[in-house]
């Protein structure tokens, strides 16, 4: 199902829970919506799902406006936070609810209660009551219960925020299986943006009601279109860094406290005056010795990860983090040189915010 | 030593909660001479079943000695039970749509509301018993199962609405919106998800809609005059003052007329304990 968000607004009374929200969602993509809580994610996906209305603008499914048709009148699906298991009823019972609503006969009931159960791996819980579950099996009869009646899209609102992380890992794989499994429209709602990047076809990052960006998760991982889209993808956050672009000799240099950095060609189309630099963790270069082109620095925190070692350094009043190889011998207090890979920065206006123009490598 | 005190003092409360109606049962199985028998004595010194007799054979032997008053206590334990179940039916009827009003719909003047229905229950019933009874005069239902099962139900409607408010809003909204999305319109939301998992909640305030008006004494007394419309309450106080009615005998009596709400309270006492409890923890 193709999906269309256009000029949608919602208001609970004087709160603008979202605003002039326009996004259109292809057929059988993989869609997340991605943000802090109160940027609106989850009023989108309770407008989509009829369970509010709008304020203002449509909403199109498959080209036909639905935002007057109420949830039980939409070909959707949903599976929710709380899972929002029917505690009166079996597994069985709570699969086969949806399609007793619908009418399906009988014989066929059971058949895709048996084919969904068994797809999910829960075909020995159907006689049990969701008390009698563990979080990680709530969650696949939620699951259950939204793929068994094949509805055109799917709605997923924060499925996996109540699940231990080691099972949360393990459900995103299980997620994206079914993506592929019944080729259908989904919108999954997350707090969390690595599961927006790791599952997702494309992700909707949105903040305080308003869209921030629309793209493939390369796309605002490695050109977020503004300071909130760098700063809440991508983990530990970009570093962002005060300063001015110079030119000179046909050079484009960036300039802050004690720094002074020759930037590559590709950035030649950035205006000269006040940026803001980020540099992504994996983009900051670290050594254990002076050597040119590199900043003193010096080091608050370490943090091992076994693969990688997360430094946390200061320089120039400014607080940087670095993702760097666990063998670098570099311990807290100590001093470090810090430089940036060249070609992977990015550079806003420090008074919109936004993305320079050529400010993305 | 301070939970000795704690226990004492529970002991201390049961008996005096436990007593009087252990004193009732037990005199109830004696003949009627040994109640009055100087020192008194709890333990029945041959059990006696006369005093049952009496109700569960009216038109038999032994009633004769009873007189008339024997004779209307079956009759009005049907009366009670009538009016009881119409009390629980209006309750659940229009407490359940009131009580989902104040749980999922905004509405201007909500809250306060709510607190007429609470302030409506602490008028003393009987500062208002003359208007009443001209009320009911008026529309000529004095002396029917109505007039009874009508006060009833103003005297606990209020108060069923908070019972299930209370319920009501411990149960997650999501639920209602997962039911939604299954293909079910509101009202079925209500009815197949809702309705289903307040259960509890459900039995709490029939259950004290019926004990209520099980129990109720002043407005009946009021409202009914025969045997056709009478609850057993003022049968049993009427024994009293029946000169042909032994103690044994009122005992027997009141024993008889609450075995239905000792034995509804007995089964459910658990589900009524969650449902009244259910919202006073979490808010």
């Amino acid at each position: 199902m193709q999906v269309g968000i256009r000029g949608a607004s919602k208001s609970f009374g004087s709160v603008e829970a979202l605003r002039e929200t326009s996004i259109e969602i292809a057929d059988r993509e993989f869609m997340s919506l991605v943000g802090p809580s109160g940027s609106g994610k989850s009023t989108l996906v309770r407008l989509l799902a009829g369970l509010e209305h709008p304020t203002t603008g449509e909403i199109l499914f498959d080209g036909k406006a639905v935002q007057d048709l109420p949830a039980n009148r939409r070909d959707i699906a949903m599976v929710f936070q709380s899972y929002a298991l029917y505690p009166h009823m079996t597994v069985e019972q709570n699969l086969a609810f949806p399609l007793r609503m619908l009418g399906t006969a009988r014989e066929e009931l059971r058949t895709r209660v048996r084919e969904t159960a068994e797809m999910l791996g829960i075909e020995e819980l159907l006689a049990r009551r969701p008390r009698e579950l563990s979080g990680g099996q709530r969650q696949r009869v939620a699951l259950g219960r939204a793929i068994v009646r094949r509805p055109g899209l799917f709605l997923l609102d924060e499925p996996l925020s109540n699940l231990d992380a080691k099972m949360r890992i393990a459900m995103r794989t299980e997620i994206k299986r079914l993506h592929r499994l019944l080729k259908t429209t989904f919108v999954y709602v997350t707090h969390d943006q690595a599961e927006a990047l790791t599952m997702s076809d494309r992700i909707t990052v949105l903040d305080r009601g308003m869209v921030q960006q629309v793209g493939t998760p390369a796309q605002v991982y490695g050109a977020p279109a503004n300071r909130f889209v760098a700063e809440f993808i991508g983990s530990p956050p970009m570093a962002m860094l005060r300063g001015r672009i110079e030119a000179g000799d046909g050079k484009r240099r960036f300039v802050a406290s004690g720094m002074s950095l020759e930037l590559p060609d590709r950035y030649a189309a950035l205006p000269e005056g006040e940026v803001v630099m980020g540099a992504r963790s994996e983009d900051v270069l670290v050594f254990p010795e002076p050597a040119e082109g590199t900043w003193e620095a010096n080091v608050y925190t370490r943090e091992p990860l076994g693969s990688d070692l997360y430094l946390t350094l200061e320089t120039g009043g400014v607080l940087i983090r670095a993702r760097v190889d666990a063998d670098l011998e570099i311990t807290d207090g100590q001093r470090a040189w810090v430089s940036f890979r060249k070609t992977r920065l990015h550079f806003f206006d420090p008074r919109s915010d936004r993305a320079l123009e050529g400010g993305n490598a | 030593m301070k939970r000795a005190v704690v226990i004492g003092l529970a002991l201390l409360l049961s008996a005096f909660l436990v007593l009087p109606f252990l004193w009732l049962l037990l005199t109830s199985f004696m003949v009627a001479a040994e109640v009055l028998s100087v020192p008194p004595h709890w333990i029945p010194e041959q059990l006696s079943f006369d005093n049952y007799g009496f109700y569960l054979d009216p038109s038999g032997q032994q009633s004769l000695q009873a007189g008339n008053a024997t004779k209307l206590l079956p009759r009005s334990l049907v009366n009670s039970a009538i009016i009881a179940l119409l009390v629980v039916a209006a309750n659940l009827a229009l407490g359940v749509p009131a009580a989902y009003a104040f749980v999922r719909l905004r509405f201007r003047g909500s809250s306060g509301l709510l607190m007429l229905y609470l302030a409506s229950r602490m008028v003393p019933a009987v500062a208002i018993m003359v208007p009443v009874y001209v009320f009911f005069a008026r529309m000529e239902l004095l002396d029917t199962l109505a007039a009874p099962a009508i006060a009833h139900i103003t005297l606990t409607l209020p108060f069923t609405v908070w019972i299930l408010k209370g319920y009501l809003q411990t149960i997650p909204q999501e639920l209602e919106d997962a039911a939604r999305v299954d293909r079910c319109n509101r009202f079925q939301a209500v009815t197949k998800i809702l309705l289903p998992v307040a259960t509890p909640g459900l039995l709490a305030a029939a259950m004290f809609a019926f004990m209520t008006s099980w129990g109720e004494f002043l407005l009946s007394s009021t409202l009914t005059r025969t045997i056709s419309s009478t609850p057993a309450t003022i049968i049993i106080s009427n024994l009293a003052t029946d000169p042909y009615v032994s103690r044994t005998l009122i005992s027997a009596g009141a024993i008889i007329s609450v075995i239905v709400p000792v034995v509804l309270a007995l089964t459910f006492q658990r589900v009524i304990v969650q449902g009244l409890v259910a919202g006073s923890v979490k808010g």
